[in-house]
């Protein structure tokens, strides 16, 4: 492989197709050099001449890889090809921001259901927490999985952010229900509560905790499967860039 | 499926699409075996550059004329082969049919082979 890491790199920089569609065209490339390049060899070429000539014989310049582009383009690519950068983005983003107010929407309903709930700041923290972590996921998810764009120099962002606020929600809510717990623990000693309230304390702490930790589990998952994802997308790249790739497990 | 009336301007896309899919009909192929027998087959006629079959053979598997599946022999690379469907079969009938119309019409015009 190492032979053409030069040319394979070229071609595969200029091919923009989603992974792991991408590793294959690229290996069937790869084969056909080889092959070529040694049956320039059989007929006693020398290493040079027979490399410029596997080259030219292969030939795959912008008009090929265009084309290729094109053949193997999905439905959502070719739609959102068809827009200007300009109204792509545009459209992106109302569709990302209007994701961010209903899912805001449902967790103020949500928090403004009992008035119990509402009162606790740590229940608005977290709910925030939450709206963060579900744009960052939507948007990644968009981009990896509908747009497909496999760009290795911009997958990675976002990823270590989610994982940060899935961490921070955690973390919030387990402030928030040992904070509340003490505040229930100290009231009921100063006699300043009856027990209904102490009650009311409690329940607010516990949900806080079990719906900070559903939705801290939930980002971990989230980035675990994108980083995977991820990973392998740079894993397809990294074959025909490097002649010894550092992940590539035998695909 | 309809046959097309063949076009002058679609005469090259077509030559290239009934030589690989009629190469393909014989066995599995691969692209450089495609390449390397048409040319052999053809005399040196007919040559293709590996850059410009790519993009018929994906497009030929894309329309379901061809299936690539791939191989790892022992001791091998993996390599991928193309085979004949069903469809694809019906479809080179086709076009020899369109191919043959069609120089048929040119040398009864220009006088060529009887």
């Amino acid at each position: 492989m190492s032979r053409f890491t030069h040319i394979l790199g070229g071609i595969n920089k200029r091919l923009v197709l989603p992974q792991p569609l991408k590793y294959r065209i690229m290996k069937e490339i790869a084969a056909d050099l080889e092959d070529t390049f040694q049956a320039y060899i059989g007929q006693g070429l020398s290493d040079t001449e027979t490399e410029s000539k596997a080259l030219e014989k292969i030939a795959a310049d912008d008009t090929v890889i265009e084309q290729l582009m094109e053949i193997h383009e999905t439905p959502a690519r070719k739609i959102l090809r068809r827009l200007s950068d300009k109204m792509r983005r545009r459209i992106e983003l109302t569709l990302w921001a209007t994701l961010i107010v209903v899912v805001g929407f449902y967790i103020t309903t949500f928090l403004f259901r009992s008035e119990n709930l509402a009162s606790s700041p740590f229940n608005w923290l977290t709910g925030a927490f939450i709206v963060c972590m579900s744009g960052i996921s939507v948007w990644k998810c968009y981009h990896i999985y509908i747009k497909r764009d496999h760009n290795p120099q911009t997958i990675h962002r976002g990823l270590s952010l989610l994982i940060f606020i899935s961490g921070l929600t955690m973390l919030m809510a387990i402030l928030g229900f040992f904070t509340e717990l003490q505040l229930s623990v100290s009231l009921s000693r100063d006699g300043k509560v009856i027990t209904g309230q102490s009650v009311e304390i409690l329940i607010r702490s516990i949900t806080l905790i079990s719906f900070g930790i559903l939705a801290a589990v939930s980002g971990a998952i989230a980035w675990l499967i994108l980083t995977l994802k991820t990973m392998d997308i740079e894993d397809r790249e990294n074959v025909f860039l490097f002649s010894n790739p550092t992940h590539n497990k035998g695909k | 499926m309809k046959s097309t009336q063949l076009e002058i301007a679609a005469l090259a896309k077509v030559c290239n699409e009934a030589l690989i899919l009629s190469l393909v009909k014989g066995g599995p192929h691969h692209g450089y075996q495609i390449a390397l027998e048409i040319e052999e087959k053809s005399g040196g006629m007919f040559q293709f550059n590996h850059g410009t079959l790519y993009p018929i053979l994906h497009k030929l598997e894309k329309k379901g004329f061809i299936r690539g599946t791939w191989h790892h022999a022992e001791g091998e690379r993996k390599r991928k082969y193309y085979a004949l469907t069903l469809r694809g079969k019906k479809y080179l009938k086709e076009l020899n049919v369109d191919l043959t119309t069609f120089f048929d019409t040119l040398f009864s015009i220009t006088g060529g082979k009887k």
